[in-house]
């Protein structure tokens, strides 16, 4: 089941101060406004036409994971809909929106929309931000999770994501071989969309976001810190709506080999040592 | 032309002997080599001691630096008594005390006291830090200056050392390849303005910034990283206000006659290229 998806394609956010999350966007983590309207605004990190889209017109956040071909995208839904979970085909507006050519979309344990997309815009134009954050890329997005073993199970046994590693039961899930994950659960009182990290170069980076942080004032959440079980340097502060962003660096590959399990603690979420009050990164609900 | 080889130990004179060995063992992770009437030797790497604490006034403070033979520590007595400077010969249980072949003491032009020894000990026996700081050894000493340009001169020309940078006039110097061995830091009076260890990586540092947090050490700098050397550092405060650092990653000189030495500026930019703002006397205008 692994390598079926091409990527983590791109997180919409829902927002009720459109202007409010663009601006934070492109002041703060250093993207680049791709298109904005009333409704909507598109942020590139990378090569995607965006990976980044902030939303009035729903309440609901989504992620979205590219297929290669349109038979993997509906072989792919007729093996959740045998699991018994409900997938809605999106419609040719939804795609125009989207900017991709087809897809359709379920809900995960955790109430997150989950999309399942097909040929979804490239900008072909270098990415270039209003500040020099470092960004390579949209490195992966994180969920918490009330239940977190429907959750698993639905990442792992529906979707056909692996697990990397567990921190307690917190959990690390990949897809292909170049990052040691993209996806990660933490057990947590709430349900939703927990946070949005993107790749920078180095630790030069991370250390001059953490400081950029520092100098505005800006909650520094967790780090500077090392994951222990990823090795990704990190800082991590929060934005409009309770959203996580994390700037990291030297997150390992992934590795077909049998997941490891570190402890719940405060070690595991950071092996610098950096204190946190955020419950999830103490290995607490 | 006085050849030195390396800076080899610093003497720290302490009012408490105890508290200071508490701090080298616990905080800065050294290990005890010796104990003697008055006097702890500290370890940092495979030469028998290289910081030695002594019951005697704080300002009492004297670094050292290796010459290669006997004849050259006679030539290079004669040399700063053809200068001026009063040479003291090193006793027999003097040199004893330091575990030198011979020494001979002198005051450098702002009043720091230096020692040049001749054949200092080595130990077959690896350092074993008493936490794991991740130490690799003892490698550069600053010293305030009362006239920069005096003192650049007088170990530039007097003695080997080459210029590598400067931070404002703060002449960062070398004696073999590493980016610098000494470095002058204006300042009122003389004394040494903060002692450097080494440490195996970025992990050493960011771990050792969680430790000394912890311990509520007073941390003056960083972490960070300096454009200069490209070294990052951690910058904190031990017995009687000494200035100790940690750094990792220091740039090497290999093509000496290529190399340029390059100005930067006295401010925190000079000093940390991710964003830290020192809070050390001598590093602020």
């Amino acid at each position: 089941m692994a390598n079926q998806f091409r990527d983590l394609c791109y997180v919409r956010i829902a927002t009720s101060d459109l202007q409010k999350s663009a601006d934070y966007a492109a002041d703060i983590l250093g993207l680049q406004l791709f298109e904005k309207n009333d409704e909507t605004a598109f942020f590139r990190s990378d090569d995607r036409a965006y990976s980044v889209c902030y939303s009035t017109s729903s309440n609901d956040n989504a992620i979205a994971f590219t297929l290669a071909t349109s038979d993997e995208l509906y072989a792919l839904s007729e093996m959740v809909e045998a699991n018994g979970i409900s997938v809605t085909q999106l419609t040719d507006a939804d795609c125009v929106m989207r900017k991709i050519k087809s897809g359709w979309s379920c809900v995960a344990p955790n109430g997150i929309v989950v999309e399942f997309i097909w040929r979804p815009l490239t900008s072909g134009w270098r990415y270039h931000g209003p500040r020099d954050a470092g960004i390579t890329e949209f490195q992966g997005v994180s969920l918490c999770c009330s239940d977190i073993a429907a959750n698993e199970k639905f990442w792992t046994e529906v979707i056909g994501l692996t697990v990397s590693d567990w921190a307690g039961d917190a959990c690390y899930l990949r897809f292909d071989d170049e990052a040691h994950h993209r996806l990660a659960l933490y057990p947590s009182k709430k349900d939703g969309l927990f946070g949005v990290g993107f790749a920078v170069e180095g630790i030069n980076n991370v250390m001059q976001n953490f400081y950029f942080f520092e100098g505005r004032q800006l909650p520094v959440i967790h780090g500077p810190g090392k994951q222990t079980a990823s090795g990704m340097m990190f800082v991590t502060t929060s934005g409009p709506d309770g959203i996580l962003y994390t700037f990291g660096a030297g997150m390992a590959a992934g590795e077909n080999r049998v997941p490891r399990q570190f402890p719940a603690n405060p070690h595991t979420h950071c092996e610098w040592g950096s204190t946190t009050h955020q419950t999830e990164f103490l290995g607490e609900r | 032309m006085i050849e030195l080889e390396d800076v080899v130990y610093c003497r720290l004179g302490t009012p408490d002997l105890e508290s200071a060995e508490w701090f080298a063992t616990n905080i800065l992770g050294l290990e005890v080599a010796e104990r003697r009437k008055g006097a702890v030797h500290f370890k940092s790497d495979s030469r028998d001691h290289t910081l030695c604490y002594f019951e005697a006034d704080p300002e009492d403070q004297v670094t050292a630096f290796e010459i290669g033979s006997s004849a050259q520590l006679r030539a290079a007595a004669a040399t700063l008594e053809g200068l001026e400077h009063q040479v003291h010969f090193g006793s027999r249980a003097e040199c004893e005390a330091r575990h030198v072949h011979e020494f001979i003491r002198f005051n450098d032009p702002t009043g720091n006291k230096i020692e040049f020894v001749v054949r200092p000990m080595m130990t077959g026996q690896r350092y074993h830090g008493t936490r794991d700081a991740g130490i690799t050894g003892f490698s550069h000493v600053g010293l305030c200056t009362t006239d920069a340009e005096r003192d650049e001169k007088f170990w530039t020309t007097v003695c080997n050392a080459r210029v590598s940078d400067r931070i404002g006039d703060a002449p960062l110097m070398r004696l073999g390849t590493i980016h610098h061995s000494i470095a002058l830091f204006p300042f009122h009076k003389p004394g040494i303005q903060h002692i450097n260890h080494q440490v195996e990586g970025t992990d050493d540092i960011q771990r050792s910034h969680s430790l000394v947090r912890e311990q509520q050490i007073n941390i003056t700098f960083g972490p960070g990283r300096h454009p200069t050397s490209s070294a990052q550092f951690l910058y904190f405060t031990g017995p009687d206000g000494m200035t100790f650092e940690y750094s990792t990653g220091v740039r090497e000189i290999h093509d000496e006659p290529l190399w340029r030495d390059r100005q930067f500026a006295f401010a925190p930019a000079g000093f940390c290229q991710w964003g830290a703002a020192p809070n050390i006397d001598a590093f602020k205008d």
